[in-house]
């Protein structure tokens, strides 16, 4: 990278130089002209005066020449670095960017691709473009979903709005999100979230905050009792804080001034919005692409060394050559893979993970392999030492 | 852990030649096209001064033929031709004669100050996008909040670009706009393909044509054909339309002179003339098809995007097979261990575009729990209930906790005791 910027640098300066110049280069030779003329029609020139060597067509004439090839010098000069840079970047950039993926896996799914474009818009709160691009590319998106993204972005600016100000009791702007979780209290719960009573802790921290430390109380006595039983170590935390309003930065409460308390209760609404509407809580087009760009390179990589051999299956049925890495957040199965056969189970009946005696888990083949057959045989765990047999084995379902 | 989100910068900065290689072919051709302007002007600037000066000075023959000869050689040879008659010039006119010289330096500057933004917003835009190119350079990992965010511009841009490949101009314009990508969007380049390509689709060539006397040294270096395929349909149009001669002359003109690359077409572009366009005879009757302009568009799309070291299909396409095959597993399609949160869990988006994909390889176990959703590994061990499912540690004691050590499997709706939980072993 720096080289190629280092050449740009280059290119780009010359560049400026090379335009000022040819400008400069213009205008001289246009003033000598004009003076030229002037010289010519104003002073009366006879015809012998013409013809001395330094007449002044004679001198501009000169000049020209020299005017042109200095420019045309300068301009070469400037194609030069250009070509540097350009074989800089031929150089940088080597990849075969063509190759290493199926042209036609997506045939005929444009119209499911646009859709779920015109999903990711909505998704991440652009409604400008969401409304631009379902006009243009004809798309049907049921209203009902933007408006509830509407409100779910609506929410999230006046949550914004209290993590900046954040200081005065009554601020208002938490209000939505508050009200938002109380009319879904009883979905919250059953996902085990315990948003509503963190929007009310932050509430609190606010008015603990507050020029009037007291107001605290006042919240919490309000406020906290729904929560009694869910929540109840950490209101006694909350009040004991109290104690130290005057100085929460010093106290052993010092954690509830953190500024991640406020993104995080963001990310954790989001979350718990999307769940409700029963959608992923991370962009899924952004995993997918973010996944997608940490893999191509692998891939192009596998397509270069298996070019013309068979292996790359890029159908259906078939595996990517290669495992790809992905980070545990962006992991949503369950893959198990037996020890034994090192076969990757498929999630259906046939060939189920079994769980022996002593814990240890195998497929259900090997598991058969094992015994021989016979499911009241003994065998030795090929893990530890204890022996099991197939008989007292159990499935699992992870 | 440390190897898994390690970032492989080099090989990322890879997948982006064509961000910058449209700005630079771009500057290329700018640059070149200034340089001939220049060039051009300036050295019949030179040439029209000197002689100029001699035929001023040929006013008195005979009386300036040294001091002449001696300056015009220097300035232009050509210029040493004896002066005649016609070509003596008065003062007056020779002034005339500057005037218009100086009026063409004028148009000169003119030009090149209104062109001068075909150089300066390349090179803004390959400024713009190599400091994007470094952002990522000084990402640490995968799972750091700068690779996120720089992720996120990079999907802007990805999205963008497909957007504009599908001619959808309009929402294009708008993501730049508000992803603040303006600069790492080419939109100008792919109004221009839809221009041409609409003007080809309605049988009109002189657009392409236009566009291939632009980038005439680039087709040539990637052996183009569409300058030539494009006379020729120029040429079966005249024969469609029975204007023989005109077609004739035609031919001679612009099919003949590459009559040493394109001899087959050549010979059966001439027989043409003994076929009707309502020929059944193949492969003249393909070649009076009007499909074929369909086909001639679709060939300037690729040479254009070659051209520019465009990927063939929308980066957004290759991106999300990547990715969506990484993510794919057996279980997205089976109803009973589909994830709220696994993209290609979606049968309606997702699980759709990656119906014809391969699915993800693994050589290691890995499992997740269904009831908090995290990775269990050593950190947070598998248990087994008594029926059989597996839950991760951390997340039982935290239902138990809450539930006086009682634990409902959400997935069967038994209940049983945290004690009851059995340590798996997974290998």
């Amino acid at each position: 990278m720096e080289t190629l910027t280092k050449e740009f640098e280059r290119l780009a300066k010359k560049q400026k130089t090379v335009a000022d110049d040819t400008l400069a280069a213009l205008d001289s030779i246009i003033a000598a002209m004009t003076e030229t003329r002037d010289k010519l029609v104003r002073v009366h020139t006879d015809a012998s005066q013409l013809n001395a060597p330094d007449a002044p067509l004679f001198l501009l004439a000169t000049k020209a020449k020299t005017t042109s090839s200095q420019v045309q010098e300068s301009q070469k000069d400037l194609q030069n670095v250009f070509s540097k840079f350009s074989k800089a970047v031929d150089k940088r950039f080597k990849m075969d960017l063509n190759a290493g993926w199926n042209p036609k896996a997506f045939d005929g799914k444009d119209a499911v691709l646009a859709r779920t474009i015109a999903l990711h818009f909505i998704r991440e709160g652009r409604f400008d473009v969401a409304d631009a691009f379902v006009v243009e590319a004809g798309l049907d998106i049921p209203e009902q979903l933007k408006a509830q993204f509407v409100e779910m972005y609506h929410i999230l600016e006046a949550m914004r709005r209290a993590g900046s100000s954040g200081v005065v009791g009554s601020d208002p702007d938490l209000e939505l999100a508050l009200a938002w979780a109380r009319r879904n209290r009883e979905a919250l719960a059953a996902r085990g979230s315990s948003l509503e009573f963190d929007l009310h802790k932050c509430r609190f921290i606010q008015c603990l905050k507050s020029t009037n430390p007291l107001s605290a109380r006042e919240y919490a006595r309000q406020h906290f009792a729904d929560f009694s039983h869910s929540n109840f170590t950490e209101i006694q935390r909350l009040m004991c804080a109290l104690l130290f309003s005057t100085r929460l930065s010093t106290s052993p409460y010092a954690d509830l001034l953190h500024p991640t308390l406020f993104a995080d209760l963001h990310t954790r609404f989001v979350r718990d919005f999307c769940a409700l509407l029963g959608l992923p809580a991370d962009p899924p087009l952004l995993v997918a692409l973010q996944i997608g760009t940490a893999s191509l390179p692998r891939l192009y990589k596998m397509s270069s060394i298996m070019k013309d051999k068979s292996g790359l299956e890029w159908s259906q049925q078939g595996e990517l050559p290669v495992e790809i890495p992905v980070l545990d957040t962006q992991l949503y199965h369950s893959l198990f893979v037996c020890p034994v056969t090192k076969e990757a189970w498929n999630g259906l009946d046939e060939n189920p993970p079994m769980m022996m005696q002593c814990g240890h888990i195998i497929s259900k083949e090997a598991l058969n392999r094992l015994c021989k057959g016979n499911v009241q045989a003994r065998f030795k765990c090929p893990y530890c030492p204890q022996e099991a047999t197939a008989m007292q084995a159990i499935r699992v379902h992870f | 852990m440390g190897d898994k989100t390690k970032l492989n910068h080099e090989a990322l900065l890879q997948l982006e030649q064509p961000l910058i290689s449209v700005p630079l072919e771009h500057l290329r051709k700018a640059l070149r096209s200034s340089q001939r302007l220049v060039e051009r002007e300036l050295s019949l600037l030179a040439t029209q001064a000197s002689e100029l000066a001699s035929k001023a000075a040929a006013v008195t023959p005979g009386a300036g033929t040294v001091p002449l000869s001696e300056h015009a050689g220097h300035a232009n040879s050509g210029a040493e031709s004896s002066p005649t008659q016609s070509s003596i010039l008065s003062p007056e006119e020779a002034a005339t004669q500057l005037s218009i010289m100086i009026e063409r330096m004028q148009k000169l500057k003119k030009k090149l100050v209104e062109t001068a933004p075909d150089s300066t917003l390349p090179l803004h835009r390959t400024r713009a996008r190599l400091a994007h190119l470094d952002d990522l350079a000084h990402v640490p990992a995968t799972d750091s909040p700068e690779y996120s965010r720089w992720c996120k511009v990079r999907l802007d841009r990805v999205l963008a670009e497909y957007l504009l490949r599908k001619g959808w101009g309009t929402s294009a314009a708008t993501l730049s706009k508000v992803g603040g990508i303006e600069d790492l969007t080419d939109i100008e380049l792919f109004s221009q393909v839809r221009r041409i390509e609409q003007a080809l689709e309605s049988h009109s060539s002189a657009e392409c044509l236009a566009w291939c006397t632009d980038n005439k040294s680039g087709l040539k270096k990637i052996k183009s054909t569409l300058e030539f395929q494009l006379r020729l349909q120029d040429y079966i149009e005249l024969i469609r339309s029975r204007r023989t001669s005109e077609a004739l002359a035609y031919a001679r003109k612009h099919l003949a002179p590459q009559a040493e690359t394109h001899m087959a077409d050549l010979q059966r572009a001439m027989a043409m003339l003994a076929f009707g366009p309502d020929t059944k005879c193949e492969p003249y009757k393909s070649l009076f098809a009007p499909t074929r302009w369909q086909t001639l568009a679709s060939q300037f799309r690729s040479d254009n995007f070659s051209l520019n070291s465009l990927t063939a299909l929308p980066l957004l396409e290759s991106t999300l097979q990547a990715g969506l095959s990484a993510l794919k597993t057996p279980m997205c399609s089976q109803r009973d261990n589909r994830s709220v949160n696994c993209p290609t869990c979606d049968p309606t988006t997702f699980g759709d575009l990656a119906e014809r994909l391969p699915r993800s390889h693994r050589v290691n176990s890995k499992l997740v729990c269904r009831m908090s959703g995290e990775v269990i590994d050593e950190h947070n061990l598998p248990m087994v209930l008594p029926n059989g499912y597996v839950y991760s540690e951390r997340a039982l004691r935290d239902a138990a906790a809450k539930h006086d050590g009682q634990i409902t499997c959400p997935r069967t709706g038994a209940i049983f005791q945290i004690s009851q939980a059995k340590k798996a072993y997974i290998t």
